[in-house]
């Protein structure tokens, strides 16, 4: 009985998710597919959305690292509870709302946005910087989360180690706690990218929607749903390939297979 | 009843007047034209379709999901600029100034068509921010203090918008530059009877005056 129910919901589980991938193979354009591939609009829009992932992965990478291990470190009081809930809030926050709060933090008329548009004429929203950062918004938890558990799946025994052995703080910290947490803060980076490749809500709300600038991938196939459903579906194949190569080529690089128990560091 | 996203306020607001008359129970569902009319004949359980462009209504017609249309209303561009009119905007033609920062309708959608028809016919070259996905975006963007400027339809202004002003636009008085909104029953609609009373109910001198209203124009 209870094996028939783990194949029930196995199948159900395959068909719900491979369905819409069936899907959009049938509906594909593919005798038109060759130009719809050689299309500006798609070279445009793949681009931007390579340069804003990547860059928000950094970002989410540089803000989360220091944020992941102030939350291991931290004793688990109300300030702790606190950071995880701030940290934490975008994953759970509708993206588009995300998009208004940071227009309403960053925008024209924002708290830091109004500062920086008259001291500096800095203005994000509708720019690429702008769409780096609503696609960092969304990604960072997803890092954050992932790094936190692998720093603190770190056994202090081998940080006190190093110490014995005269390792400096810092090369301490890179050679041992980060190299040990390394397939926890790979699967982060991961995810963190593909969070930040899928993005739409905040970035379309934030950042707009400008070819080359601001239009990414996400943003394009939308917009191309209305009048030209055949390249949406053309784009969304596009998009859905760059994720499973991306994802191959990081598994076989410098993934130490992020599934996988993690190996012992010191031996 | 499936309509554009133009069509929100001024439908949901009228739904309960609408459904005291008929004496059924209405179902609002919005989108862009384009989306609402693939939508439809895809086969969603819709009895009437409303669109904001004869194009869009040619998707239903043309796969006989929708029978024969009459139009309820149109709507005139507008240009759409912060209450106030902080950055002293008096006519198109400054859309092309640098200092500006303006969001318009991607052409791919009705708004975005007919603005692009205007500033050609107006000969003016903008630059804009952004090429949003809807109407209601573009205006949002205004509203915010995000953009400018932005044009937009007569109605989106009209309307319980504070942070809003619009700018005179002779330009947009021109028949060919009014956005249509033709209304049909669908043809595999389960309540064909009253999709049709609520058509005639649309289109009557009554259901104008409540288009005009609301800062549309009579068909």
């Amino acid at each position: 009985m209870k094996r028939f129910l783990v194949a029930l919901g196995l199948v159900a589980a395959v068909l719900f998710l491979g369905l819409p991938l069936l899907g959009l193979l049938f509906r594909a354009p593919w005798s038109s597919m060759s130009t719809l591939l050689g299309s500006k609009e798609l070279a445009t829009s793949l681009r931007l959305s390579l340069v804003t992932s990547l860059s928000a992965t950094v970002l989410a990478v540089v803000l989360g690292l220091p944020l992941a291990w102030a939350l291991v470190r931290m004793r688990n009081g109300i300030l702790r509870r606190g950071l995880l809930g701030l940290a934490l809030l975008p994953m759970v926050l509708p993206p588009v709302v995300g998009g208004v709060a940071l227009l309403l933090a960053f925008g024209r008329r924002g708290i830091l946005g109004r500062l920086l548009d008259t001291w500096f004429g800095v203005s994000l929203a509708f720019t690429t910087a702008g769409a780096v950062m609503a696609a960092t918004f969304v990604a960072l938890p997803f890092f954050v989360l992932a790094a936190q558990s692998g720093l603190r799946a770190v056994d202090p025994r081998y940080i006190e180690a190093g110490r014995v052995l005269g390792v400096s703080g810092a090369a301490n910290f890179a050679r041992v706690t980060l190299a040990m947490a390394r397939p926890a803060l790979s699967a982060g980076v991961v995810v963190a990218w593909a969070r930040a490749l899928g993005e739409f809500g905040a970035t379309v709300t934030f950042a707009g929607s400008l070819p080359g600038r601001t239009r990414t991938l996400p943003l394009a196939v939308y917009l191309a749903l209305d009048s030209r459903p055949e390249a949406a579906i053309a784009l969304s194949i596009v998009l859905l390939a760059v994720s499973v190569a991306v994802l191959a080529l990081l598994r076989d690089r410098w993934l130490a297979s992020p599934l996988a128990p993690q190996s012992t560091p010191l031996s | 009843m499936f309509a554009a996203s133009s069509l929100e306020r001024v439908l949901t607001d009228w739904t309960p007047r609408l459904e005291a008359k008929l004496g059924v129970q209405l179902s609002l569902s919005f989108g862009s034209s384009p989306v609402v009319a693939r939508q439809v004949v895809e086969g969603a359980p819709a009895d009437v379709l409303i669109t904001a462009d004869r194009r869009s209504m040619q998707i239903a017609t043309q796969a006989a999901a929708v029978g024969p249309r009459s139009v309820v209303a149109r709507n005139r561009l507008a240009l759409v600029v912060q209450s106030g009119n902080p950055d002293r905007i008096e006519s198109v033609q400054e859309l092309a100034r640098r200092d500006l920062k303006v969001v318009l309708c991607d052409p791919d959608v009705p708004c975005g068509r007919l603005a692009a028809a205007l500033l050609a016919k107006a000969g003016v070259a903008v630059n804009p921010v952004s090429l949003e996905e809807n109407v209601s975006a573009a205006v949002a963007k205004v509203e915010l203090g995000e953009a400018d400027a932005t044009i937009a339809y007569g109605s989106d202004v009209h309307t319980r918008r504070k942070d809003l002003a619009a700018v005179p636009l002779p330009e947009a008085e021109d028949r060919e530059l009014e956005a249509v909104y033709p209304a049909g029953v669908v043809t595999r609609g389960r309540q064909r009877a009253a999709a049709q009373r609520l058509i005639e109910l649309l289109v009557s001198p009554e259901g104008t005056a409540v288009f005009v209203r609301a800062g549309f124009l009579a068909p």
